[in-house]
């Protein structure tokens, strides 16, 4: 039976007829495809509205690397917010990458291949959201609550998507 | 020869299905509180078996998909890949006969006509599939009115069901079969 060679989590570019976009994969759906290959299901914001999804051979896409100059940003900022989720770092240091992921997104929105529509909506939203995660009582500091990390990463998630690929 | 789903079925689901049959086995005995225990793994049996009867249908669904994009160029693949995706009621709900029914005649053919046509039986395993999700929906709700009122579910009742989806999933599998050899020119599986 073939192996999987996505994983969940896993940045994708595909070819949406003859347009390139992003996407993120949700779900290996198993060796359920031609010949047994794996299918993965794939979202994607072709729109600025909800997501669309595909389910998508693994010959039909290509992963994204931090070797790509501004996708390469944006996955080095998801590591980051890795190790917040999973509590690799003290309160002081995650509360430093919070703060630094909303000024770093904001000098990519500067990026050309950056699409507006999404970040500008995100950014603001996200500023709104960052004192409500901490949830110390009498003014002090908590570790940020995870719902907000998980709300920073399908930002993220819809940030990446909303980047222009580059033609190959 | 087979879909890569029904073997899935046969296989990975089938083991889970007879795990929580053997659970109810090892509830044994006469001791007070038993007949409370094994009404919550036939309540649990039950909602498995429909959502592993969910993952088998929107696995076949996927892998007839898969099937007919394969014929197209290279270019429009992925675009009718995502339209075939979009709003797939197997990904949101139950999967009750209408759902499944509208999934897969967006495939090109009158699915239940043509599973019903296989086989006389199919009509009545049609209706208890319907009759496993209205109780699945009562036990995720806890609300028994829609079925009757009484929420004792026996293991006999569950193991009917789970007959009537084994043979289903073997009907479903030889339909789209048919339908995809006439579709492609050669059987699929």
């Amino acid at each position: 039976m073939p192996e999987s060679k996505l994983h969940k989590g896993d940045y994708v570019k595909f070819q949406l007829g003859t347009r390139p976009v992003h996407g993120l994969v949700r779900e290996d759906r198993g060796a359920i495809g031609i010949n047994g290959r794996h299918l993965y299901l794939v979202e994607f914001h072709a729109e600025p509205t909800s997501p669309h999804q595909v389910e998508l051979p693994a010959e039909e896409m290509e992963v994204l690397t931090e070797a790509d100059p501004v996708v390469g940003k944006l996955i080095r900022m998801n590591k980051d917010l890795e190790q917040v989720k999973h509590r690799r770092v003290g309160v002081s240091g995650a509360w430093e990458i919070l703060n630094k992921f909303i000024s770093k997104i904001e000098r990519l929105n500067n990026d050309e291949r950056a699409s507006d529509f999404a970040i500008n909506a995100k950014i603001q939203e996200l500023k709104h959201a960052l004192p409500r995660l901490n949830t110390g009582s009498r003014g002090a500091v908590s570790y940020p609550n995870i719902h907000g990390i998980r709300q920073f990463q399908d930002a993220l998630n819809l940030i990446i998507q909303a980047t222009e690929p580059q033609e190959a | 020869m087979s879909s890569n789903s029904l073997a899935k079925w046969k296989g990975e689901r089938t083991d889970a299905l007879d795990e929580i049959e053997n659970a109810h086995t090892v509830v044994g005995g006469t001791a007070r509180g038993r007949r409370y225990a094994t009404q919550q793994i036939n309540y649990s049996y039950a909602a498995l078996l429909s959502s592993h009867f969910q993952g088998f249908c929107r696995d076949l669904h996927s892998e007839c998909v898969d099937r007919i994009v394969a014929a197209m160029p290279l270019k429009f693949q992925a675009f009718l890949r995502a339209e075939f995706l979009l709003n797939r009621a197997l990904d949101k709900g139950n999967p009750h006969p209408g759902a499944v029914g509208s999934d897969f005649d967006r495939l090109g053919l009158h699915f239940w006509p043509n599973v019903k046509h296989l086989n006389a039986g199919n009509a009545r395993r049609s209706q208890l599939l319907q009759e496993l999700i209205d109780w699945r929906n009562a036990i995720a709700h806890q609300d028994f009115g829609p079925v009757g009122g009484d929420p004792t579910l026996h293991l006999k009742k569950v193991r009917a069901w789970r007959r009537a989806l084994g043979k289903l999933a073997l009907e479903f599998d030889q339909t789209m079969c048919n339908h995809l050899a006439v579709l492609l020119g050669a059987p699929p599986w």
